[in-house]
């Protein structure tokens, strides 16, 4: 298979974004604090989420089984974050290996939301030192414009405050899953949200662009990567590349990131709560934003197309001779054989001596 | 000539043949290679099988160990399958870790094997919540020609005939296992699915294909079916297929799976028989 390399930035291309940076614009024409468009959506299953950070795109999708407790914390369940890199999101990823940003940004989520202990870990243990819940979240990247992590940590929030895991009870020493439809799924408990907000800065620091685009991160000397919650505590701060920053740039972008945190918090509580009274009113419509997409219209004439795509009736549709007679003999000592049996037509043919050559050349 | 011919003109040379209703190797259209089923090849494995659909050669052992089972199902034993087909088998293999076909197929097979029901996992259960059998499936290529689903399924559900699995005592007080190996029962085999590949050949449609003629159709349709009825249908990819041919091609899969299911009860009898002699 061929090997795609990263799409590289020309010099030209460098120059033409920090000259404009100079003159306090953007490719996009945003102002240098100002996000691209942000929508959540959720799929049929419990916690399924589609976010989608102007044209960067991602799906989650957590799942839950059984497991033993690790040992060093009996009582507590466990939570793994997954983030797979695949073809699909930008020709140069390569599935089913490990790269550097993929390891960063499982990394960074984790220390986001895990370190930080946002999920109440205590209330997944079923029985201390035997069954505890494990969470596992399967971050899929569909599509790279930029503010991964950004898109991915809301998705991963989004996804796991919408995920129930079914209920549980204990039967003397027997443990019962009950269905989904037998008793009422359980919500996980999320102390605080914390998401990532990422900063691209230029100049030495000096230049500070909030949700940078693909091209904006390739050129950026650095990126300054912050996971704040509701409360405006942060729970991480991460910076990475080669740019110098005085703290007192760092405060003001955490600020500004507290305040984008907010506004992310209580549109994911929204849309949380838009989905429930969808749920509670019966009409389970996943992924509704596809629906009013512009692609509808493609969409249409595309099930227009399959409506009346036909079996195409080939011209000579010679029926198959029925040839399934075969005769099965044993040969002992376990051994058995199924010859077809020959048909004794005009059509029995033997490969003549030329083609026998062939066929132990080839 | 007719080798230098093949070599510049494939398809050509594969189009000339089919138009006379005839393949290379001599066979019709709609013919199946003849399958070679051998089992207990392997005498230090609990359950073993060796299957030959015309040159393809698949090799199955099946080894059994005793673990704990998975908390979220107590009750539950395991079987792993896994196929391999290291570079022995084929030049278009290279050492190194599992090629894609390789995976597909034992997903394909393992997914086939739990979906069916034809084993209950149930069974192989011992002590609830303590102790359960793992079957370690282990499927290798020797040598590649051709049909490897069809070859691996068979191998594997002839080789899960043969299992024979020593009876446990659990004692769970003083965990503490008694093996009594004198006493062995057979694992309950609730049907047997069985399988048949197709290739497409422009407007043709070719029986059990050999490699050559994998490589040089336009898409490949395996359908499997089990008891009479289709258990599952896998075409990865390729040309479109019209609705009367899988038809076509489901209808032949039951008749060949008849004879593919006396094929191997014939050889576990014939099995059964020499035990009882010796």
């Amino acid at each position: 298979m061929a090997k795609f390399r990263e799409n590289l930035i020309t010099n030209c291309e460098k120059k033409f974004i920090i000259k404009n940076l100079e003159d306090h614009t953007r490719l996009d024409g945003r102002a240098f604090d100002e996000f691209r468009e942000l929508s959540i959506d959720f799929g049929r299953d419990w916690g399924c989420c589609y976010v989608s950070l102007g044209k960067t795109r991602v799906l989650a999708q957590v799942s839950c089984e059984i497991q033993r407790p690790k040992s060093s914390r009996l009582s507590e369940g466990i939570l793994s974050i997954n983030v797979e890199l695949n073809p699909l999101g930008a020709s140069h990823f390569e599935s089913g290996r490990n790269s550097e940003l993929q390891v960063v940004m499982n990394r960074i989520l984790e220390k986001c939301v895990k370190d930080s202990r946002a999920v109440d870990m205590e209330s997944l243990c079923i029985k201390i030192n035997e069954k505890v819940w494990a969470f596992r979240v399967d971050i899929n990247i569909l599509n790279h414009e930029g503010n991964l992590l950004d898109c991915a940590s809301i998705a991963l929030l989004a996804a796991l405050a919408h995920f129930r895991r079914p209920d549980v009870s204990c039967d003397g020493e027997e443990t019962i899953v009950h269905s989904y439809a037998e008793r009422d799924a359980i919500r996980t408990v999320i102390h605080h949200y914390p998401v990532c907000i990422t900063y691209a800065l230029f100049k030495e620091g000096t230049v500070v662009l909030a949700d940078p685009t693909l091209l904006e991160e390739g050129v950026a000397d650095a990126s300054l990567i912050l996971g704040i919650n509701s409360y405006k505590e942060v729970c991480t701060l991460h910076l990475g590349g080669k740019a110098l920053m005085d703290p007192e740039n760092i405060l003001k972008c955490t600020s500004k990131a507290a305040h984008r945190a907010s506004l992310l918090v209580t549109e994911i509580k929204t849309v949380l709560k838009q989905d429930d009274e969808r749920r509670v009113q019966g009409q389970i419509n996943s992924f509704q934003s596809f629906k009013h997409a512009q692609g509808t219209k493609s969409l249409d004439t595309l099930t227009k197309y399959l409506d009346q795509w036909s079996v195409q009736k080939r011209k000579r549709d010679s029926k198959r001779k029925n040839t399934e007679n075969g005769t099965v003999q044993p040969l002992g000592k376990g051994s058995a054989v199924l010859l077809p049996v020959e048909d004794d037509g005009a059509k029995s043919w033997k490969p003549s001596s030329d083609e026998n050559e062939s066929d132990s050349c080839s | 000539m007719a080798k230098q011919f093949k070599s510049l003109h494939p398809t050509k040379f594969y189009r000339d043949y089919l138009n006379q209703d005839i393949r290379p190797d001599g066979r019709l259209v709609s013919k199946f290679r003849p399958v070679i089923i051998n089992i207990g090849s392997i005498a230090t494995a609990d359950g073993s099988a060796l299957v030959r659909i015309g040159k393809t050669t698949v090799i199955c052992g099946i080894k059994a160990e005793l673990c704990p089972p998975k908390p979220e199902k107590p009750n539950e034993g395991f079987l792993i399958c896994n196929v391999e087909l290291p570079p022995l088998c084929s030049s278009k293999f290279r050492p190194g870790p599992p090629s894609d076909l390789a995976q597909i197929t034992t997903r394909f097979v393992a997914d086939l094997i739990l979906n069916s029901g034809c084993i209950n996992l149930k069974d192989l259960c011992i002590v609830k919540e303590k102790l359960v059998w793992c079957l370690y499936a282990d499927i290798i290529c020797l040598d590649h020609d051709g049909c490897i689903i069809d070859a691996c399924l068979l191998v594997l559900l002839t080789a899960l005939k043969t299992v024979r699995l020593p009876v446990v005592q659990y004692d769970a007080a003083i965990d503490k296992k008694t093996i009594d190996a004198s006493v062995k029962k057979c694992l309950n085999i609730y049907n047997t699915p069985v399988s048949t590949t197709y290739a497409m050949f422009e407007d043709k449609i070719i029986t059990d294909p050999t490699t050559e003629e994998e490589e040089i159709s336009s898409g490949l349709l395996t359908v499997v079916v089990k008891d009479k009825e289709l258990c599952s249908i896998h075409k990865p990819g390729g040309s479109p297929l019209s609705e009367e041919k899988l038809y076509e091609c489901i209808n032949e899969t039951v008749n060949h799976a008849d004879l593919l299911i006396t094929l191997i009860n014939t050889a576990v009898s014939e099995c059964n028989d020499d035990n009882k002699n010796c």
